[in-house]
């Protein structure tokens, strides 16, 4: 589905001159922030390289930041390396609360980083004070737009464009025409009831689920030998008996 | 937020009038007058012909566009009495497939 074809969809809902075209695109925007709010999907997420500098702890992610990134969402994971290495070493990210890890490191304390934590748009890293330039990878998730062409499309609009229609529909019932009752039929078919748990929402969630497998999901033996080749990198762990 | 709506299919070419009698009560003449297009990003854009003046109608033959996409065309004039400038906005569709009172 293009842009252009899911403005017709939504207009098509409020007769075509119903919905003036600036109101159309904010709700096919507060649509999509409908969509992302459910969880963090495939088309959201993106890497940034950065270096940490030398005894400095705090990092800014935003635009024009330390990581320089647009609408910053939600951190995946966290790398780091000397310079001159070729091989990424995992840093634990928000795993651990802010008060533990000041409470697990003096402030004096200095090294490569081992945790990170995310207060706000500011990346902390632990121990406080790097004793390198090291190399950090940040990969993440950040909210997304809308294209802005109406020719134009995305993975959610070519492959999932009807939850963005009902997005934008659901919008529209509420803040144009003050029709909570119709609002939430649309509410059912983007996200089911409870909201979240059915309708396009449900079959994103089941993709995202399905893309993540092959590289979140690590299947541990709990007992035996397996059990000594289990990582100690944080994941989701289904432990086998 | 545009003043009319027009859809056309690509092909089309479809000349529009607005009449600036309402926004302009005590003129008689346009002393200058420009008709613009952009398209959704904003982008200028050529869907108009060539514009011509009577009285106080302005008028531009709306053509060409790509399927699917939508374009804002802005028309000015200015009245010879008042030097008052006024503007109407139209936004063109222009869709092949999808037709019928708007």
């Amino acid at each position: 589905m293009l842009l252009g074809e899911a403005k017709d969809v939504v207009r098509e809902h409020f007769g075509r001159l119903g919905l003036n075209t600036t109101i159309l695109t904010l709700g096919l925007t507060e649509g999509r922030k409908l969509i992302e709010r459910e969880g963090n999907f495939w088309w959201m997420k993106g890497t940034y390289d950065a270096s940490a500098v030398i005894n400095q702890q705090d990092y800014s992610i935003q635009s024009g930041g330390d990581f320089d990134i647009d609408n910053f969402k939600d951190a995946r994971a966290l790398l780091w390396k000397k310079a001159s290495d070729v091989n990424w070493q995992p840093v634990e990210v928000g795993i651990v609360d802010h008060d533990e890890l000041d409470q697990m490191y003096d402030e004096d304390d200095q090294g490569n980083p081992e945790f990170a934590l995310i207060d706000n748009t500011t990346l902390k890293l632990y121990p406080p004070l790097p004793d390198l330039e090291y190399d950090l990878r940040l990969y993440f998730y950040q909210w997304t737009d809308n294209p802005t062409a109406n020719t134009d499309t995305d993975d959610l609009l070519k492959n999932y464009g009807m939850a963005l229609c009902y997005g934008a529909i659901i919008w529209g019932f509420e803040m144009q025409l003050k029709d909570l009752q119709g609002a939430s039929y649309w509410r059912n078919l983007l996200g089911g009831t409870p909201f979240g748990h059915g309708g396009e929402i449900a079959k994103l969630k089941r993709e995202n689920f399905k893309r993540d497998w092959k590289d979140r999901v690590m299947l541990t033996p709990h007992l035996g030998a397996g059990r000594l080749t289990r990582r100690s990198i944080t994941n989701l762990n289904i432990y086998c008996r | 937020m545009a003043d009319d709506v027009v859809v056309k299919r690509p092909n089309e070419i479809q000349t529009y009038d607005y009449d600036f009698t309402p926004k302009l009560p005590l003129d008689a003449a346009l002393s200058a007058s420009t008709v613009a297009a952009v398209d959704e990003e904003g982008n200028s854009a050529a869907v108009l012909g060539t514009k011509s003046v009577s009285g106080l109608i302005l008028s531009v033959p709306l053509q060409g566009g790509t399927d699917q996409k939508d374009y804002t065309v802005t028309m000015q004039a200015t009245g010879t009495t008042s030097a008052d400038v006024r503007e109407w906005v139209v936004e063109l569709r222009v869709r092949r497939n999808l037709q019928g009172v708007v």
